[in-house]
């Protein structure tokens, strides 16, 4: 793994485009799941897709190897987003990652097997579809990274730029929300 | 059981899933799962919520994905490109360090000779030096911003990463 990083490291120090075309190639779902999750605007998630990788060409001498690419990527994304939101002047990232109501970005996979135990598990996710956007952008992305990334505390709370009893608050609070969130639905 | 019981099952079914529990927590807490419907209820949605999530899938346009590989390709180029036009520079300023490593002793003897044969003040032949030393890389520092901000020294990101998108 630390071996892993330490030749993307010495990849993108030297602006190799193989090495982009994979890095792309592995992470681009994940990274958009992200965006979109964080954004709740597939536009926007998109737009910022493609300028997130330009910055990790260009900032690519920054990252030294040490903590795991995924992490550097998604802070870098982060970080994309927090700049557009201050040059809209006087609007806030949360503002920015307001989702708009005519727009669901997260859906459910078209191609299910139909059991039922699958048809009650779509339910359930269009439930959560429904539920995520609700939750204020902090909650989201901390959920996000911890139960569909599957990131560490401590990589979120590099990713969020937040500490670790921070990252932890948020995740219990948007984990908190959530239930209440889908609660709410089931209602 | 008392309140206090619940509202530590309850911090615990968080916990389990985000910062895990000790084995002695994870069986207490099994243990009051199983006797108590309330908290049991509260566990199976935190945990139908978390699997949900992770269900939660994104159709991705593969079309999205080739347009970054192609922006992060050109990119890449450009990049390569400026790092070579950068490299002369580079060589040049570490060898104009080093000779400046090398000579200024040199060249504040020589300066103070000529200022004590022509019996000039001390500040005068020293403001000399100082000029000496200062200005030809004052010149030059002026010269490369003007070349970087007239866009002849690097190529922008400007000239070519929109391009496909047109």
């Amino acid at each position: 793994m630390r071996q892993e990083c330490a030749e993307i490291a010495r990849g993108l120090r030297k602006h190799d485009p193989d090495l982009l075309d994979r890095l792309i190639e592995r992470y681009h779902y994940r990274l958009l799941r992200y965006l979109i999750s964080l954004t709740g605007d597939r536009a926007l998630a998109e737009d910022a897709f493609q300028e997130t990788w330009l910055h990790v060409l260009e900032r690519g001498s920054q990252y030294n190897g040490r903590a795991s690419f995924e992490s550097w990527l998604f802070s870098i994304a982060r970080h994309l987003l927090i700049d557009w939101s201050r040059k809209k002047k006087g609007v806030s990232l949360e503002a920015l990652t307001e989702p708009d109501d005519d727009r669901a970005p997260l859906q459910v996979p078209a191609e299910q097997p139909s059991s039922l135990e699958l048809v009650a598990e779509r339910e359930e996710t269009e439930r959560l579809a429904q539920a995520l956007p609700s939750l204020p952008a902090v909650y989201r992305e901390v959920l996000v990274l911890r139960f569909q990334e599957e990131m560490k505390l401590e990589e979120i709370a590099a990713v969020a730029g937040v500490t670790l009893s921070t990252a932890k608050s948020r995740l219990y609070r948007g984990l908190e929300a959530l239930r209440r969130s889908i609660e709410g639905g089931r209602g | 059981m008392s309140r206090n019981t619940h509202e530590r099952a309850e911090r615990l079914i968080d916990r389990r899933h985000i910062e895990g529990l000790s084995p002695a927590e994870r069986q207490w807490l099994d243990a009051h799962l199983e006797g108590c419907g309330a908290c049991a209820e509260r566990a199976h949605l935190t945990t139908e919520a978390i699997a949900s999530l992770r269900a939660v899938a994104v159709p991705v346009n593969p079309a999205i994905v080739n347009l970054a590989k192609a922006r992060a390709r050109m990119r890449a180029a450009e990049l390569r490109r400026r790092d070579e036009r950068l490299r002369p520079l580079w060589i040049t300023c570490a060898f104009s360090c080093l000779m400046m490593l090398l000579t200024t002793p040199c060249f504040w003897r020589a300066f103070e000779w000529v200022g004590q044969t022509m019996r000039l003040p001390a500040p005068v032949w020293q403001a000399g030096f100082l000029l000496w030393w200062s200005v030809p890389a004052a010149v030059a520092a002026i010269a490369l911003l003007w070349l970087e901000r007239s866009g002849r020294l690097f190529n922008g990101r400007g000239e070519g990463a929109g391009t496909l998108e047109g």
